[in-house]
């Protein structure tokens, strides 16, 4: 189902009358059976909107719609969404069968939804119990826990109890999947796993899902689509590849992306970029004289052999061989230091002048404001 | 190495037990000394306390004290306070306490107000309880005045001993008053048990269950209640050994001849004051000893109860 936020606003009240606003004026549409990603540091506004998603917390201002549905005054539990807490949330006395039975057993329009979709089943079935039955053993087996139904939370590992919080998320069938920092805590090798897991249990249902997260590295690998929030404003929204290489402005420029972007002071003279006091190049629209900062990426900066125009000098103050690749750290012709990949069979040495060059394309222009005024 | 290894921790020991010792020599004379000759006493036949003399051991004061209708009496209004006033009094504080949970404002306020007969003087609050069921003047008979109810001579024993259904009202009538003062005093520390139990249970429990549409009923049923089984425990087996301990409630209340103005049969007397009245006693042969006794079956009791209690509630309690 279609998620749609229009001009979302939440403010909480703060002590002594002051307001601090979570969220502002999101627009934001997530496009059925996706996997999204809401994106952005701690305290930009993210677990906020999910929960504003999930009906936990009220909205301040704006409407949030479910297809043409508006349900922003809608209470949680007449949402119909699946949500995976931080740390799970298991209940802890219950076994796993339990846990994931819960949903199915609890209010009265559940069961009505389930004793028509059970009325209807072709071939039917013999009884109402065996239905459920099937339907925790479907949920477990997308999950890979069928041989863990009868264990206590506490007696599964991290990665376990993440895939049975799934597992209670989708049993009841949710036209939405909530997931609140799903990763951050397992440990690192498990984090991979659990991420492909995601996605797989994601492109399985085709459940429209939400994940929220803080780490980048998870959201550009495993999601459609990503929301990139700060201080509760919204900043891009897209693909990720498209987001990592056309970023909208400096912040997500530096957000995305490990290791961070180089961002390098400079200028604009004359309709020329100057890399710190060096003419770089001509640029290709007319701009205004301004101090701007330049953002090149490590892998996007190489070598010139081949006498480019558009290359500029540097001085190699360091090399960090971490196996295949180094990182190599240059100084330009004022001081400001600069990082690029190299491979480690790579001849520099440090103390070497190199001429380096960036394609235009690649390079990101911002003004003072943290604005994007050009990629060529 | 073996031995090496063995030798250190020994020596480790000795130290170990050598800080403790202080409070093991304490523990020995003021806790186990006492227990063990508690026991030994119970079973002295006509011990007098003043000489030590005894006339061999036997049971002999266990005999006694179960032909003795006091006793009987003492043995009855325990297991009638155990029974009616821990049920009475958790289902009360857990309902409070549940109340107190789900709201934000005043919370600390009314926190405040059920802890105050905690910190209240067991024989003083009895002292104003007896005084709210006065027959003339008393707060009770008032309240029921204003409802047109006529005033009930609460602690009235004058002329009971001559029809065994006057003493038996006059008994039901002692009863309740000790029954609503017990559970009025015991109720505060027990709300502050369960609310600190509450108040440990992740809220994101409730958040989930919320989302998947729970009832409030069932999320009580079948998350706040399992969850706060181990406290539930604990409350029940302070409340089992603090009921069977009855005795200030009963003085304050009655008076130290345990039943109402009139009464000469000890009507209200408890367990624990059998046994002090026999040790008040201690100048007659074989008291002391029968006091012992009692002290023995009180334990007794105690064990049976909290034995049956864990036996009974092991699958149910959810450990963390």
């Amino acid at each position: 189902m279609q998620v749609r936020l229009e001009q979302v606003t939440k403010t909480f009240a703060g002590s002594k009358n002051t307001q601090a606003t979570a969220v502002k004026e999101l627009d934001v549409t997530i496009a059925s059976g996706k996997l999204v990603g809401l994106l952005g540091p701690s305290g930009c506004g993210k677990s906020t909107t999910l929960f504003m998603i999930a009906g936990i917390h009220d909205v301040s201002e704006g409407h949030i719609y479910f297809g043409d549905h508006d349900v922003t005054a809608l209470p949680s539990d007449k949402r119909g969404v699946g949500i995976v807490f931080q740390n799970y949330a298991l209940y802890p006395h219950l076994t796993v069968w339990d846990n994931i039975a819960f949903p199915l057993l609890n209010a009265k329009e559940m069961k009505k939804r389930l004793k028509q979709r059970f009325a209807e089943l072709s071939p039917p079935m013999a009884n109402f119990k065996a239905y459920i039955q099937r339907l925790v053993e479907e949920a477990a087996k997308l999950v890979e826990l069928t041989a863990y139904l009868d264990r206590k939370p506490a007696e599964l590992s991290g990665g376990q109890q993440q895939r049975v919080a799934i597992a209670r998320a989708i049993v009841k069938n949710p036209s939405i999947l909530l997931l609140d920092e799903p990763l951050s805590n397992l440990d690192a090798r498990l984090r991979v796993q659990t991420r492909d897991e995601i996605k797989r249990i994601q492109k399985q249902t085709g459940i429209t899902t939400v994940f929220v997260t803080h780490d980048q590295d998870e959201a550009l690998s495993i999601c459609d689509e990503v929301i990139i929030l700060k201080d509760g404003v919204l900043q891009q929204q897209g693909p990720p590849q498209e987001v990592y290489d056309h970023p909208a402005n400096q912040f997500v420029a530096e957000f995305l992306g490990s290791p961070q972007i180089n961002l390098v002071g400079g200028s604009i003279k004359a309709n020329k970029l100057y890399l710190g006091n060096e003419e770089w190049f001509a640029l290709p629209e007319s701009l205004s004289d301004q101090p701007v900062n330049i953002g090149v990426r490590y892998e996007n900066i190489r070598p010139d052999r081949e006498n480019r125009k558009q290359a500029f000098e540097a001085t190699v103050t360091s090399i960090a061989r971490t196996g295949g690749t180094s990182t190599v750290q240059v100084r330009l012709a004022d001081g400001q230091p600069m990082r690029l990949h190299r491979d480690s069979d790579d001849v520099l040495q440090e103390g070497d002048r190199v001429r380096l060059y960036a394609r235009p394309r690649t390079v990101y222009i911002f003004n003072a404001e943290g604005e994007k005024i050009l990629q060529c | 190495m073996l031995k090496k290894k063995a030798a250190r921790q020994a020596r480790y020991d000795r130290s170990a037990y050598l800080y403790l010792l202080p409070a093991l020599v304490l523990l020995a004379v003021f806790l186990l000394y006492p227990i063990l000759n508690t026991f030994l006493t119970s079973f002295k036949n006509e011990y007098r306390f003043l000489t030590g003399e005894f006339a061999g051991f036997g049971l002999q004061n266990y005999a006694d004290i179960f032909k003795d209708a006091t006793f009987g009496r003492a043995i009855i209004n325990t297991l009638f306070i155990a029974f009616v006033c821990i049920p009475a009094s958790m289902v009360a504080a857990l309902t409070i306490s549940l109340l107190l949970n789900a709201i934000e404002r005043w919370q600390g306020f009314y926190m405040t107000l059920f802890y105050l007969p905690q910190v209240t003087n067991v024989i003083a609050a009895g002292l104003v309880f007896a005084f709210m069921f006065n027959s003339n003047f008393g707060l009770v008979n008032t309240v029921l005045g204003w409802v047109g109810i006529d005033p009930v001579a609460w602690i009235k024993g004058e002329g009971i001993a001559a029809s065994p259904k006057l003493y038996y009202e006059a008994y039901a009538r002692c009863l309740f008053i000790l029954f609503v003062y017990t559970v009025w005093q015991g109720i505060s520390l027990k709300i502050i048990l369960f609310m600190g139990g509450l108040q440990n249970i992740n809220k994101q429990y409730y958040l989930a269950a919320k989302v998947d549409g729970t009832s409030s009923w069932r999320i009580i049923r079948k998350i706040t209640l399992p969850l706060l089984s181990p406290t539930t425990v604990y409350v029940f087996i302070t409340s089992v050994i603090t009921a069977f301990k009855a005795y200030a409630q009963v003085i304050s209340l009655f008076g130290s001849h345990y039943g109402p103005p009139g009464d000469d049969s000890k009507m209200m007397i408890t367990l624990v004051g059998y046994m002090m009245d026999a040790m008040g006693d201690y100048l007659t042969p074989g008291s002391i000893s029968k006091a012992s006794a009692a002290a023995m079956i009180l334990v007794l009791l105690v064990m049976l109860v909290t034995i049956v209690q864990f036996k009974l509630t092991k699958k149910r309690v959810h450990y963390n």
